[in-house]
């Protein structure tokens, strides 16, 4: 018995020690291999974190500046607008064709501007490759957080106003207020002395701009606006001012209201040559930051409206200049100006070659228009001596678009016309363009003027010209379709020879200046009875042209329409 | 007196059978735990591998804060210069530079290492980039810090001419990448 009671007990202790020592190898080995997995997802959980942090950090990131020039550099003023702290660690300055003047390049700050939110501090770009001479240049800052912010030096100056002449008033309020006004939207204006703010606005401290724009054109003007809604302002000098507002448009007082009427459609009527323009104008203000001592504050930005019914009713050529940004010169003002020019050919001697695609046309077709487009005058018109005789037409429409901006823009979205022939039957137009989203020699076969479709709005390369590239603004594209300065672009839309139940309407792209190039517009074969009367009195061909250029994120549009072009 | 004596053989015997046991077990602990610990190993060592290597890629991040092109003479260029801006929280290690057309009608690539060759591409050469090719964290490549620059060989036929756009693609070590555009301006 003892001996038995004896083997039991030694047995039960050396299987509960190896069972223990097992579970302790077992425990040891899986816990540590736990613990590990675990500190590793934590690792990947908290590094995902953190950028996802940073990824947010860096798109709320935002801050304003403004550049102004001083006789030690070019003092950048800089205020944190973002939803975190900000320092500045870079800067670097582009000259008017975007390169990066040099020598440095980007250029490091020594010390950084560091900036808690909505604060404001300045450094000075005093290197002597920065020293601002003239012409535009743009400065561009890094942030410690690799954001690259971009501001034009000095404020483009440049005003859109479409067929009207723009009239800024500018007044200080306060004692010994002065004030100036001009004949554009840019306005500056000084106060001597120098006026000390002490707020608040609105009240007798804020800085106004009235702006008014007068139609000159004979036509009506709606959707007047102002772009930016509320026009950008630099200021020389310690000023601040806060944007706030402008209100209108308004209607001001005249016969029939002896009062402003808000006029929330932008409506001006047209001119008739005697007494005052018609005009509208907006109240803007500007919040001088307390206690800021004011110095010259200039005002830019364009005004823009849709001028409709233009009415063309000569059946020749015709001219209709849309001048852009006054009463003057075009040339000297605004981003853009363009004409329209709107030509009948009353007949062809004979149906010229025609091949899809090519838009090559024989030598000897007297409706190929080889001399310079558009023409300058009626007795002009291409091959106008020589077209006599014959029963096809032949019409085209040109689209001159002048660049009046004082740097290279890309031209992104130009036009889209809506023909309708009504003259029943199969109407087949085509539409070319050698710098459009569509290839060359696209064929629309089976247009139905009943459907009220029309041709597409062309846009050139926007995939190219769109490309966002954070650092230089928007780098020019070889393939976009560019406008120098002064220079201008015509674009051609055209169709000539027509049978009594088909016609063809065909255009191209020409280039950056006069054609004078192989003809790309011409007459197709128009078969064995030309018409004569393919546009009756009374159909409402219309053509409206919208074009747009973008020039570093600024989008700017012109849209003129044109109504009830008829033909006999 | 017996008794007492088989009793105390008994225990002797017992006593070293326990001991044997008790080494038995030590042993084949020991070996289970090394076995184990191995396997255990092996595969911390494959899944920290993975999850350092995520990290990394997650804590890699920059930004070209501009480009330059410049050595042009003629029609074309040969020089581009890339500023970057490392905002992450690692030292950048750049491992490639693509330098290509909009159209991809070419493109040349440039690595840590040179390409051999009848025409070999250079590497991102020591001259040619920031110092042992990694920028700092927080660090801008300026001027002081020299930005990363690519030449293309006068011998590839590959020119950046004047007025023409060309894709870079920078690819960090890790495996981000940035895209961009830079215009040989002339």
């Amino acid at each position: 018995m003892n001996l038995r009671l004896g083997q039991d007990r030694r047995r039960a202790v050396s299987g509960i020690l190896v069972a223990v020592i097992i579970f302790a190898v077992l425990f040891t080995a899986g816990t540590g291999y736990l613990f590990f997995q675990a500190k590793n997802d934590l690792s990947t959980y908290q590094a995902d974190v953190q950028a996802l942090q940073r990824r947010a950090e860096i798109s709320q990131e935002q801050l304003s500046f403004q550049v102004s020039n001083r006789t030690d550099g070019l003092l950048v003023t800089v205020t944190d607008d973002g939803a975190y702290p900000i320092s500045v660690v870079g800067t670097f300055v582009n000259g008017s064709s975007g390169r990066i003047v040099s020598p440095p390049g980007v250029m490091k700050l020594g010390t950084p501007v560091n900036l808690n939110i909505g604060e404001k501090g300045n450094f000075t770009i005093s290197d002597t490759a920065y020293v601002y001479t003239s012409g535009l240049i743009h400065v561009s800052l890094v942030t410690s957080r690799g954001n690259v912010f971009t501001r034009q030096y000095p404020l483009n100056n440049t005003v859109i106003v479409s067929t009207t002449t723009s009239e800024t008033t500018v007044s200080l309020t306060g004692p010994n207020a002065g004030g100036a006004g001009g004949n554009s939207l840019v306005a500056v204006m000084s106060a001597t002395p120098v006026q000390v703010f002490s707020g608040p606005c609105p009240g007798i401290e804020c800085v106004t701009d009235n702006v008014t724009l007068f139609n000159y054109s004979r036509t009506n003007m709606t959707g007047a606006g102002l772009h930016p809604t509320t026009p950008w302002f630099n200021v020389t000098g310690t000023a601040e001012l806060t944007s706030t507002n402008c209100a209108g448009p308004y209607t001001p007082p005249g016969p029939g209201n002896n009062h402003s009427i808000p006029d929330p459609s932008g409506t001006i009527p047209g001119y008739n040559g005697s007494g005052v323009a018609p005009h509208i104008y907006f109240l803007c203000r500007y919040a001088p930051q307390t206690g800021a001592v004011g110095g010259l504050a200039s005002f830019s930005g364009w005004a823009f409206a849709t001028q409709n019914k233009t009415v063309i009713d000569s059946a020749g050529a015709v001219s209709n200049l849309v001048q852009i940004g006054g009463l003057t010169n075009a040339l000297a003002q605004g981003v853009f100006s363009t004409n329209f020019f709107f030509f009948k050919y009353s007949s062809c001697t004979k149906a010229p070659e025609f091949s899809v695609g090519s838009f090559q046309y024989s030598a000897t077709d007297t409706c190929t228009p080889n001399t310079a487009m558009p023409p300058s005058s009626p007795d002009k018109l291409p091959e106008g001596a020589v077209i006599s005789g014959g029963s096809n037409h032949y019409v085209a429409f040109y689209i001159q678009i002048t660049n009046n901006y004082n740097t290279t823009v890309p031209l992104l979205q130009y036009t889209f016309m809506q023909v309708d022939p009504s003259d029943g039957g199969e109407s087949d137009w085509w539409l070319v363009g050698t710098n459009t989203t569509m290839s060359n020699g696209v064929y629309y076969p089976d247009y139905d003027p009943g459907t009220g479709s029309q041709l597409p709005t062309l846009t050139a390369y926007p995939n190219d010209c769109n490309v966002v590239n954070p650092i230089n603004g928007r780098p020019i594209d070889p393939n976009c379709i560019y406008v120098d300065p002064g220079q201008t672009v015509t674009i051609t839309l055209a169709a000539c020879g027509f049978s009594s139940s088909n016609w063809d309407w065909g255009g191209d792209q020409y280039g950056m200046a006069w054609d004078n190039g192989n003809a790309t517009v011409g007459c197709i074969p128009g078969g064995a009875t030309p018409a004569i009367d393919m546009y009756y009195a009374g159909d409402a061909t219309a053509a409206t042209t919208v074009v747009s250029f973008e020039y570093r994120g600024q989008i700017m549009t012109e849209d003129i329409a044109f109504n009830g072009i008829a033909f006999t | 007196m017996k008794l007492r004596g088989n009793k105390k053989r008994l225990a002797i015997a017992e006593i070293m059978g326990t001991l044997i046991m008790v080494a038995i077990t030590l042993v084949a602990g020991t070996a289970v735990f090394g076995w184990v610990n191995g396997q255990a190993g092996s595969s911390e060592n494959a899944y920290g591998q993975s999850v350092a290597s995520n990290v990394n890629f997650l804590r890699e991040s920059f930004s070209v804060v501009t480009t330059q092109v410049l050595g042009c003479g003629g029609s074309s260029c040969t020089t581009l210069n890339l500023t970057l801006y490392n905002r992450g929280e690692l030292s950048l290690n750049v491992s490639s530079i693509t330098v290509a057309t909009l159209n991809s009608s070419w493109s040349l690539t440039f690595g840590t290492s040179a390409s051999t060759g009848s025409c070999p591409i250079p590497a991102i050469a020591p001259n040619q980039k920031v110092a042992d090719n990694l920028l700092p964290v927080s660090r801008l490549s300026t001027n002081s810090y020299g930005p990363y620059q690519v030449i293309i060989p006068a011998c590839s036929g590959h020119d950046m001419l004047i007025g023409e756009s060309y894709v870079v693609t920078i690819q960090g070590l890790y495996g981000n990448i940035i895209r961009t555009q830079a215009r040989a301006a002339g």
